[in-house]
C-alpha cells in the first residue's frame, strides 16, 4: 500500500515571486559525473531525447487516455478537459444517472497524477460505495493503492492513516465523525472526489462543513441530482466547491430565487452564466446514449417437499441464532456471528447443494454451542438426501424452450459445479465462468462462448467488469440480495453495444427470502426496466441508511409469523416506493432547472 | 539528433546492440539480445509499428504508443544510461601572438594600470565547463515542461553566456587529441576539487538560477496569467467573506439575547479564520514553482591560454592570471572578487580586491577605493554618514564613535 513519500528538494525562493525546486535525484547524476562514471555520446543524446519524447504541454492532450484500461466516449474525456481546462479543478460533475459520472473524476484524477500535480488523494463516498470506488479506480484506471478507512492497515493506524497514505477512500460518515474530522483537516490534500455530493446540501450538516474545511488544490463533486427541495441546496453545494461564485446567501436569494418559492429560480440567464464556469450536466438525450429495453421474466415454482422441509428448518434456525446472537449483543458470544447466519440463509435460497458444506463445516466446529452444532449436523445429513432441485429441473426448461445464446448465474460454486454437471448431461454446449480462472483464461472463456458456446453458467466474477452484450438473454438461478449486484449483472447484457431486447429470467422459489425481495424489486419499482444508476439513487433515497441485505435479514428473522413476514417486506416496499418517487421527483426538478444546457456535447 | 519515435528506437536498438530491419515506414523489425529483452520484459524478437498508419496495415506489429509498457521499459532502461559525457574542444589554435596587448586592450582599471611580467609566458590549460540538462516542469495549477541546458564555467561558477551565444555549433569531439595540459585551477571556490560532488551540487544550484533567468519571458508571461486568475479567485473570496462578515456583524448588532450574540461572534471569528485560510490556499494553488529534474550532463573539456601580468596602483600591487580563449577569440573577463560576475571593467581597491564599479566603496575623505570584502577598513561617519576609511575617521575621545573631519565633535551632541 502507499505510503506518504516527498520527491522534492528544498525552494529556492525567487524574492518571492517563484521557488526553484531541485530534484534531490538530481545528485545521482552529479555523481557520476564527480566520479568519472562517463558514458557514451549516443546513450547522452539518447537520454535526452528519450526525455523530449515525454514533454507535456497543456491539457489539450489527455495523457491518462493512454494508461487507463477503459474507452472512454467522448463526451466524457470533453468532460474532462472542461473540468481540467476551464474549472482548472475545481467542478461539480452533474450527468444523468449511468452515464459514468466515475470515469470522468477518474480521468481528472489520473491525468494529474500523470503530471505530477496530484500526489496525495482523498476520495469521500456514501459508505456503501467505497468498495465500488476502489474496485474502479483499480480496474478502470489502474490505480492500485488506494486504502480505504476500513482496511486494517488503516484502522491499526488510528487517527494517523489520514496523513499516512497517499490515497485514500472513505466513507463520510467516518470522516465526519470529530475524532477523525480534526486529523482529517490539518492534511493538505492535491485533489479531493466527493461522490454523491447531493448529501451536501445543507450548511449545517456535518459533511458539508468536514467539506469546506479540507485544505485542498482540486475538488470535484459529483451527483446526479444536484437540487433536491430547493435552490438553497444548490447556493450550499456551489459554496462548498467555490465560495463566493455566487455570492453571499442573501445575495444569491434577492437576484436568483422567486420571492416566496424557494424552488423557483430567476434571472436563469445570469445563474446560468455563473454555474457554467462550475457545472457541467451531460443528458442522455444529449449524448446520444439509448440503449434498448429490457425485459423481466420471473418463474415462480415450488420446492420440493424435502427442499420445502430443510429450508423451513434452516431458516428457522437462523432466526433463531439470529436472536440470540442480538440478545447477547455487546457481551461475550459463542454463538454463530450474524455474517455467517446470513451465508446460511442465502445459501439454501441457492440450493441444498450450496448450503451442505458450510453445514457440514460449522457442525464440526469446537467453538460453537453443542446443541447448535448438533442442529447444524441434523440438519447436513437432510441436505445430503436431497436428490432433487425444483429450480433445476425449472432451469432445464427453460434451457430447452429457446436456441439462444443465455448466461446463467449463481452465486455460489457448491451450486454452480452441480448446475455445470447437469446442464452437460442435458446435453447442452456449457461454458463456465468461475473468478479463479487467471485472466488469460477469462478472456478465453468469453470468447470461446461468443464464438459456439450455447450457454454460459458464472458467478459473480462474470457480472464484473465484462462486456456480454453480444448475448441478450439472462438468468438468475438464485439472486443477490444486494440490488446493486443485480444491477450489475444485467449491466453485463444491457449496455452499449446492446442491439437488441435484453430478457432477464428470475428463478424463484415461493416464500423464500429471494421470493419476497424479488416482489419488492420487480413489482413495486420496476428494478429491470430502471435505467442503470437509478437503483442506486433510489437506495440512496431511503431514510434507512443501511445496507439493504442488512435491513431484509433484519425483517426476515425479526418475523414470528408468515404475516409479520409480508408485512415487513411490505412496509420495506412500501419505503422503497416512496424512496422511487422521491428520486423521480427531484429527476424531474433537475431537468426543469437545468435542462441541457450544461452539457459538453 | 534523432526527433521522432522511431528514431528514439533505432537509436535505442544502436545503443543496446540490437539487430533491426525496417521493412516498411514506420514498422521495425527487432531482434533484442537475451540481456536487454529480459530487461524489457519483453521477447527478443519485435515487431512494432510506430504509427497508426503502420499499425492498421499491419495488424501482426505491437503498436508503440507513448504510455505504452514497452516504451516505458524502454525509457527507464535509458535513465539508467547516458547520465554524463565527457566531450572535448580539440579545434583551437594554443598560441597567440600579442596576448598582453590583447589583454590591455579590453581591459578597463580606472585606478591601476596593467603591466607585463617578465618572463611571462602564455600556458596553455585545460579548463572545464559542465552543461546541465534540466527538465523544467513550470507549476502552477496546470504544468508545462520544457527541456532547457546552460553551460556553466566550472572554475568561476558562472554561466558561460558566450559560449552558448556562440553562431557556430560548438565543435564537441569523443576523443582529446592534443598533448597533456595541467587542469586550470578555479578561482571560485578554490579550497574544493574540480570534479567533487561538493562542487557540483553548488554549481548546480546556479546553474538553476541561470536556467530560470532563461525562462523569464516565459515565467513572465505565465506570471501574468496566473496572476489574473489568482487576483479574481482572492476577489471572489474577499468580496464573499467580507460581505458574509459584515451580515454577521450586523445580525450582532440586532441581537435580542446575549446567548445569540455570542453564537454570532463565534461564527464571525470563524468566519475570519476561513477567509485567511482560504485565501492562503488560492495563493498556494497558483503560486509558481520551477521543478528542475537533472537528466543528465556534458562534461566539456577546452583547452585556453593563461598569462600572469600585475595590476598595481600607488597603494598596492597584485599578479593576475588572465585568460585567453581561443575558441572564441577573446580575453575572458576577469571576475570581480565581491559579486563573482564577469567584469571587464575593475578597480583595484587599497587591500588588493579587484572589484567591479557597483561593489566599490569610495573614502570621502582621501578617495582611496575600497570594496565589501574590506569591511574592516571603512566605515561611515556617525554623522553624515558619508564612507571614511580607518585613516579617515576620527574617533570621539567621549562616546568613542567615529566621524569625519567637518564633524568632529557633533557625534554625542544628538
Amino acid at each position: 500500500m502507499q505510503q506518504e513519500t516527498q520527491n522534492t528538494g528544498p525552494a529556492i525562493t525567487n524574492g518571492n515571486r517563484y521557488d526553484i525546486v531541485l530534484t534531490p535525484d538530481n545528485q545521482a547524476v552529479l555523481r557520476t559525473l564527480a566520479h568519472q562514471n562517463f558514458a557514451s555520446e549516443r546513450a547522452y543524446y539518447l537520454r535526452l531525447h528519450s526525455e523530449r519524447l515525454s514533454l507535456i504541454q497543456g491539457f489539450e492532450e489527455l495523457l491518462a487516455l493512454e494508461a487507463i484500461a477503459v474507452n472512454p466516449f467522448p463526451y466524457q474525456t470533453q468532460t474532462a478537459r472542461t473540468a481540467l481546462r476551464r474549472f482548472r479543478g475545481r467542478g461539480l460533475l452533474c450527468d444523468e444517472v449511468g452515464l459514468g459520472k466515475t470515469i470522468e473524476a477518474g480521468l481528472v484524477l489520473k491525468e494529474y497524477l500523470l503530471r505530477g500535480l496530484v500526489r496525495k488523494v482523498l476520495i469521500l463516498t456514501p459508505p456503501a460505495l467505497v468498495e465500488q470506488w476502489r474496485e474502479e479506480m483499480a480496474s478502470k484506471f489502474l490505480l492500485t493503492d488506494f486504502v480505504t478507512n476500513e482496511d486494517p492497515q488503516f484502522r491499526a493506524l488510528g487517527q494517523q492513516a489520514w496523513s499516512t497514505f497517499a490515497r485514500v477512500i472513505a466513507s463520510v460518515a467516518t470522516a465526519r465523525r470529530a475524532e477523525h474530522r480534526q486529523a482529517i483537516e490539518k492534511v493538505q490534500y492535491d485533489m479531493v472526489i466527493v461522490d454523491e455530493a447531493h448529501h451536501l446540501k445543507n450548511r449545517a450538516s456535518a459533511s458539508w462543513k468536514l467539506v469546506n474545511a479540507l485544505q485542498k488544490k482540486y475538488i470535484l463533486m459529483l451527483t446526479a441530482t444536484p437540487v433536491q427541495n430547493n435552490l438553497d441546496e444548490l447556493y450550499n453545494l456551489i459554496t462548498a466547491l467555490k465560495p463566493g461564485q455566487l455570492k453571499t446567501q442573501r445575495e444569491f436569494k434577492q437576484r436568483f430565487v422567486v420571492r416566496g418559492d424557494p424552488r423557483l429560480p430567476k434571472n436563469r440567464g445570469e445563474l446560468r452564466a455563473l454555474l457554467a464556469d462550475v457545472m457541467v450536466r451531460n443528458t442522455r438525450s444529449q449524448v446520444s446514449i439509448h440503449l434498448p429495453r429490457r425485459r423481466a421474466h420471473t418463474i415462480l415454482l415450488r420446492l420440493t417437499p424435502p427442499e420445502q422441509a430443510l429450508y423451513d428448518k434452516v431458516s428457522t434456525f437462523v432466526r433463531e441464532a439470529m436472536r440470540t446472537a442480538e440478545a447477547a449483543s455487546g457481551r461475550r458470544h459463542k454463538g454463530l456471528d450474524r455474517f455467517t447466519l446470513q451465508i446460511l440463509q442465502r445459501e439454501i435460497g441457492s440450493s441444498a447443494l450450496a448450503v451442505r458444506p458450510t453445514l457440514v463445516k460449522l457442525a464440526a466446529n469446537d467453538g460453537l454451542p453443542t446443541d447448535q452444532r448438533a442442529t447444524l449436523g441434523r440438519l447436513a445429513e437432510q441436505s445430503a438426501q436431497i436428490d432433487r432441485l425444483a429450480k433445476t429441473e425449472a432451469l432445464l426448461k427453460l434451457l430447452a424452450a429457446s436456441d439462444e445464446k443465455a448466461i446463467i448465474f449463481t452465486h455460489f460454486l457448491a451450486t454452480l459445479d452441480y448446475l455445470a454437471e447437469q446442464i452437460r448431461a442435458a446435453g447442452y454446449d456449457l461454458v463456465v465462468y468461475r473468478g479463479e480462472l487467471t485472466s488469460a483464461q477469462k478472456n478465453e472463456t468469453i470468447a470461446r462462448f461468443e464464438r459456439e458456446g450455447q450457454f454460459l453458467l458464472s458467478t459473480e466474477a462474470a457480472g464484473e467488469g465484462r462486456n456480454l452484450q453480444f448475448c441478450r438473454r439472462m438468468i438468475n438461478y438464485d439472486l443477490p440480495w444486494n440490488p446493486m449486484r443485480i444491477e450489475q449483472r444485467v449491466g453485463r447484457i444491457h449496455r452499449i453495444g446492446q442491439e437488441r431486447e435484453v430478457e432477464i429470467f428470475n428463478l424463484s422459489a415461493e416464500g423464500t427470502i429471494e421470493d419476497y425481495i424479488l416482489n419488492i424489486l420487480d413489482r413495486k419499482i420496476n428494478l429491470f426496466e430502471l435505467v442503470i444508476g437509478e437503483m442506486d439513487m433510489v437506495l440512496g433515497n431511503l431514510a434507512d441508511e443501511r445496507d439493504f441485505e442488512e435491513i431484509v435479514l433484519d425483517i426476515w428473522t425479526r418475523a414470528h409469523s408468515k404475516e409479520d413476514l409480508a408485512e415487513g417486506m411490505e412496509k420495506l416496499g412500501e419505503a422503497l416506493v416512496q424512496a422511487r418517487q422521491s428520486y423521480l421527483e427531484t429527476k424531474a426538478y433537475d431537468e426543469a432547472l437545468f435542462g441541457q444546457d450544461f452539457g459538453v456535447e | 539528433m534523432a526527433d521522432t519515435l522511431q528514431d528514439f528506437i533505432l537509436a535505442y536498438c544502436e545503443e543496446v546492440g540490437a539487430l533491426v530491419e525496417r521493412p516498411a515506414y514506420n514498422l521495425v523489425d527487432i531482434l533484442l539480445p537475451d540481456g536487454i529483452a529480459h530487461r524489457l520484459q519483453s521477447d527478443t524478437y519485435l515487431r512494432l509499428a510506430l504509427s497508426e498508419e503502420a499499425a492498421a496495415t499491419h495488424p501482426d506489429a505491437l503498436h508503440l504508443t507513448y504510455g505504452h509498457p514497452l516504451l516505458e521499459n524502454i525509457e527507464e532502461d535509458v535513465r539508467g544510461r547516458g547520465q554524463a559525457v565527457h566531450l572535448f574542444i580539440n579545434d583551437v589554435r594554443l598560441e597567440k601572438l600579442g596576448l598582453f596587448e590583447a589583454i590591455q586592450k579590453e581591459l578597463g582599471l580606472p585606478n591601476a594600470r596593467l603591466r607585463s611580467q617578465k618572463n611571462a609566458m602564455a600556458r596553455p590549460q585545460l579548463h572545464h565547463y559542465v552543461r546541465f540538462n534540466f527538465k523544467v516542469a513550470l507549476i502552477t495549477d496546470e504544468k508545462h515542461e520544457e527541456l532547457v541546458s546552460v553551460i556553466m564555467d566550472l572554475h568561476s561558477g558562472q554561466p558561460a553566456w558566450a559560449l552558448e551565444e556562440a553562431r557556430f555549433p560548438l565543435p564537441l569531439e569523443r576523443e582529446y587529441r592534443l598533448r597533456p595540459l595541467p587542469d586550470a585551477s578555479p578561482f571560485w571556490k578554490p579550497d574544493l576539487p574540480l570534479l567533487s560532488v561538493e562542487r557540483l551540487t553548488w554549481l548546480q544550484e546556479l546553474a538553476a538560477q541561470a536556467v530560470a533567468k532563461k525562462l523569464e519571458s516565459r515565467i513572465e508571461t505565465l506570471q501574468q496569467r496566473t496572476g489574473r486568475r489568482l487576483e479574481l479567485d482572492r476577489a471572489r473570496l474577499e468580496a464573499y467573506y467580507d460581505d458574509t462578515a459584515a451580515e454577521l456583524e450586523r445580525r450582532i448588532a440586532r441581537a435580542a439575547d446575549e446567548e445569540r450574540r455570542r453564537g454570532l461572534e463565534d461564527k464571525l471569528v470563524f468566519t475570519r479564520a476561513e477567509r485567511e485560510r482560504k485565501l492562503s490556499d488560492v495563493e498556494a494553488k497558483y503560486r509558481l514553482r520551477l521543478a528542475m529534474n537533472l537528466i543528465n550532463v556534458a562534461f566539456i573539456t577546452q583547452p585556453k591560454l593563461a598569462l600572469e601580468a600585475s595590476i598595481e596602483n600607488r597603494y598596492t600591487s597584485i599578479a593576475h592570471d588572465f585568460v585567453w580563449d581561443p575558441l572564441l577569440h577573446r580575453v575572458e573577463p576577469p571576475l570581480c572578487q565581491v559579486c563573482g560576475q564577469p567584469r571587464y571593467r575593475l578597480h583595484l581597491c587599497t587591500t588588493g580586491h579587484l572589484a567591479g564599479d557597483e561593489c566599490i566603496l569610495y573614502c570621502s575623505a582621501c578617495k582611496r577605493e575600497f570594496c565589501a570584502l574590506c569591511q574592516d577598513d571603512i566605515g561611515a561617519c556617525a554623522v553624515c554618514g558619508r564612507s571614511l576609511c580607518t585613516h579617515s575617521q576620527i574617533r570621539c575621545k567621549v562616546c568613542g564613535r567615529v566621524t569625519c573631519q567637518e564633524h568632529v565633535g557633533q557625534c554625542h551632541t544628538e
